[in-house]
């Protein structure tokens, strides 16, 4: 108790990147009353802040926890946070200009604060925390979708999601109550000590410790945080949404949550079922949890790749295939806490979400670019041409529509193939079944991908597009196809990296 | 027996003192006020909205912004009234939390202030 002080001191330390965005967001909405700035000014100095930001983010070798802090870092929250980082940089530059002056201070902000939201998810170690900073994303968000463009349809959008999200809270909040309810405490390390307690008596006696209230605090929580992550069927707002909104936002709506929607999932399986030394597979709730996840991913795969046949509006295909993608990565969720697999699944679904995010932001910064005030790029036949008129741009987007299939030389094609092997070693017949099923649904998704490529490639365009691409859309978009195509040649480096992620606890 | 029946003496007193001060108002009122009843002042009130009929009316956005803002500075109150009851208290908060809580409640006082000139200068309180 003597040393609060230093303890805070030391604390604040560990999640200053964080403070300084907080600070900085809050600043922006103090600033945009007195002065008037242009769009490009408040990008500029957005970018600085996101920049020292990284700079000041502490290295991932360092372990930083005190029994009862509220944050911890590690090099799992090293990861994140810098995903948080990289991500909201790129949303910087994609919205560069575009920004309506009278509200960019506004929406500066607001992406300053949900870049924090989203780190703060993974450094989070005490479920309070974890739910703030989950809300510390959403809020925002419901904002953004509403700020750049005030119409019926951005409005529904922005109800729908407003409503869906609040109500997904409030699941959220449910479940993490019956954790809270069956430790008495909302830490994560204290909670996880309970769990490997329960489990070190459940082998010794014959009646089962594990409290049941567990069970239904995993449910509540995989069907909040599935919200976030769009898995089926917690879906159903995605296309509407993504339809309803303006693009910028979309972009960010179909990254940020899914990452920290698998943060904060990967928070709480690994906090209640990825005990280190326990029998993983004998835990009656892993096993539950693991059934939990075959049936979200089988469905989100089929849903999503299923639906995204019949689309011709380009932002719900998008959310259509971002459905079938969250199965795919839910896929190695569930392979993780299903046996001794752990390493493999996890590892591969931190390795899908560093594609999923590059091949994706790819896309939509592509569909940005092509954006101009005279012409817009809703539907699938809006791309017609764009191989005669934007011959370089139409070659670098079926690159990324080639990662999205799962195709090689991508690394989309590396990020399948290894939740399909850990899949199909967990020697589960369920699970074989899974990864069966993960390869059909590749073959499936490819039809409207494909269909893309071909609207591009073989069609000409009534009137072709003629927009020059600024310069920070080619940066993001030069930047995500390195990416794709570094990790596929050279995946050794960050594949031990998200194994040494997910063997820290 | 007796004695502890005593103690409940002044409860009994203030009870009488209550329903007394209480029905006496009312009597008094209902008996001197002058009687000119129109349908106006017969609505029970209900936020200057006409309380009979269809609930699902427009009613003006402006109701919801004042709303939105007395519930802020609602909820500030029921955060600092704890903290200050409890703040410089013996047996309340531990002496070595009364600094950084201080300065916590400060942090979520500014905090709220750049809300409150937000919303000040974006005109957030011009009845238009």
């Amino acid at each position: 108790m003597q040393g609060v002080y230093e303890w805070m001191i030391e604390a604040s330390r560990w999640v200053r990147p964080e403070m300084l965005l907080l600070l900085a967001g809050s600043g922006y909405f103090l600033a945009a009353v007195f002065v008037s700035a242009k769009s490009r000014s408040w990008a500029i100095a957005s970018l600085l802040i996101v920049l020292l930001a990284a700079i000041w983010l502490p290295s991932g070798d360092a372990d930083f926890a005190t029994p009862a802090s509220f944050f911890r870092h590690d090099s799992f929250s090293h990861f994140l946070r810098g995903l948080g980082l990289g991500l909201g940089a790129a949303l910087i530059l994609l919205s560069w200009d575009r920004i309506p002056d009278r509200c960019a201070a506004e929406y500066f902000g607001c992406l300053l604060l949900i870049i924090a939201g989203v780190n703060l998810v993974s450094a989070a170690n005490d479920l309070i925390a974890l739910f703030l900073a989950l809300e510390l994303v959403s809020i925002p968000t419901y904002v953004l979708l509403y700020l750049l463009r005030a119409d019926d349809a951005a409005q529904e959008a922005t109800l729908k999601y407003f409503f869906l999200s609040v109500f997904s809270a409030a699941l959220l909040l449910y479940g993490l109550s019956f954790l809270y309810g069956a430790t008495g405490s909302t830490n994560l390390e204290v909670l996880r000590g309970a769990v490997r307690q329960w489990l070190e008596q459940e082998s010794t006696s014959a009646s089962s410790t594990l409290p049941p209230t567990l069970l239904i605090a995993m449910i509540m929580i995989v069907a909040a945080l599935g919200f976030r992550v769009t898995a089926a069927p917690f879906h159903f707002y995605a296309p509407d949404v993504y339809q309803g909104a303006p693009l910028l936002p979309v972009t960010l709506l179909s990254l940020i949550p899914k990452v920290a929607g698998f943060a904060g999932l990967y928070q709480i399986v690994s906090a209640t079922l990825l005990i280190p030394g326990a029998d993983a597979a004998a835990s009656p709730l892993a096993a539950s949890a693991s059934g939990l996840f075959w049936i979200v991913a089988l469905v989100s795969m089929f849903m999503g790749n299923l639906m995204g046949l019949w689309q011709d509006d380009l932002k719900r295909l998008l959310a259509y295939s971002g459905i079938a993608h969250a199965g795919y990565m839910i896929v190695g969720l569930g392979t993780g806490c299903s046996s001794g697999m752990i390493v493999e699944g996890l590892a591969g679904l931190f390795f899908y979400l560093i594609v999923y995010s590059a091949m994706t932001l790819g896309v939509f910064a592509i569909l940005i670019a092509l954006q101009s005030r005279d012409r817009t790029v809703v539907n699938v036949d809006d791309l017609a041409g764009l191989s005669k008129s934007h011959p370089i741009l139409a070659v670098v987007m079926a690159c990324f529509l080639f990662c999205l299939m799962g195709l090689p030389p991508t690394a989309g094609f590396l990020a399948k193939l290894n939740l399909f092997l850990a899949a199909w070693n967990t020697e589960q017949r369920l699970y074989r079944v899974l990864a069966l099923v993960m390869a059909v649904n590749a073959a499936i998704g490819a039809w409207y991908y494909l269909r893309v490529v071909g609207v591009m490639f073989l069609r000409d365009a009534v009137k072709p597009l003629s927009v020059r691409v600024t310069w920070p859309a080619w940066i993001v978009i030069l930047l995500c196809l390195f990416i794709v195509f570094w990790l596929f040649f050279q995946p050794n480096t960050t594949w031990t990296w998200m194994e040494a992620i997910t063997q820290r606890r | 027996m007796d004695s502890e029946m005593q103690s409940f003496l002044p409860i009994l007193v203030y009870f009488i003192v209550v329903v007394g001060f209480a029905g006496a108002s009312l009597g008094i009122s209902h008996w001197i006020a002058p009687k000119k009843p129109t349908q106006v002042k017969d609505m029970p009130y209900e936020s200057g909205m006409d309380p009979i009929g269809d609930a699902r009316q427009h009613f003006d956005v402006k109701f919801y912004l004042i709303a939105i803002l007395f519930l802020i500075f609602e909820i500030e109150l029921l955060f600092l009234y704890p903290w200050a009851v409890s703040a410089y208290q013996a047996g309340g908060l531990p002496e070595v939390f009364r600094g950084p809580a201080f300065w916590g409640v400060l942090l979520f006082l500014a905090l709220l202030t750049i809300g409150y000139v937000y919303e000040w200068r974006k005109g957030g309180f011009k009845w238009r």
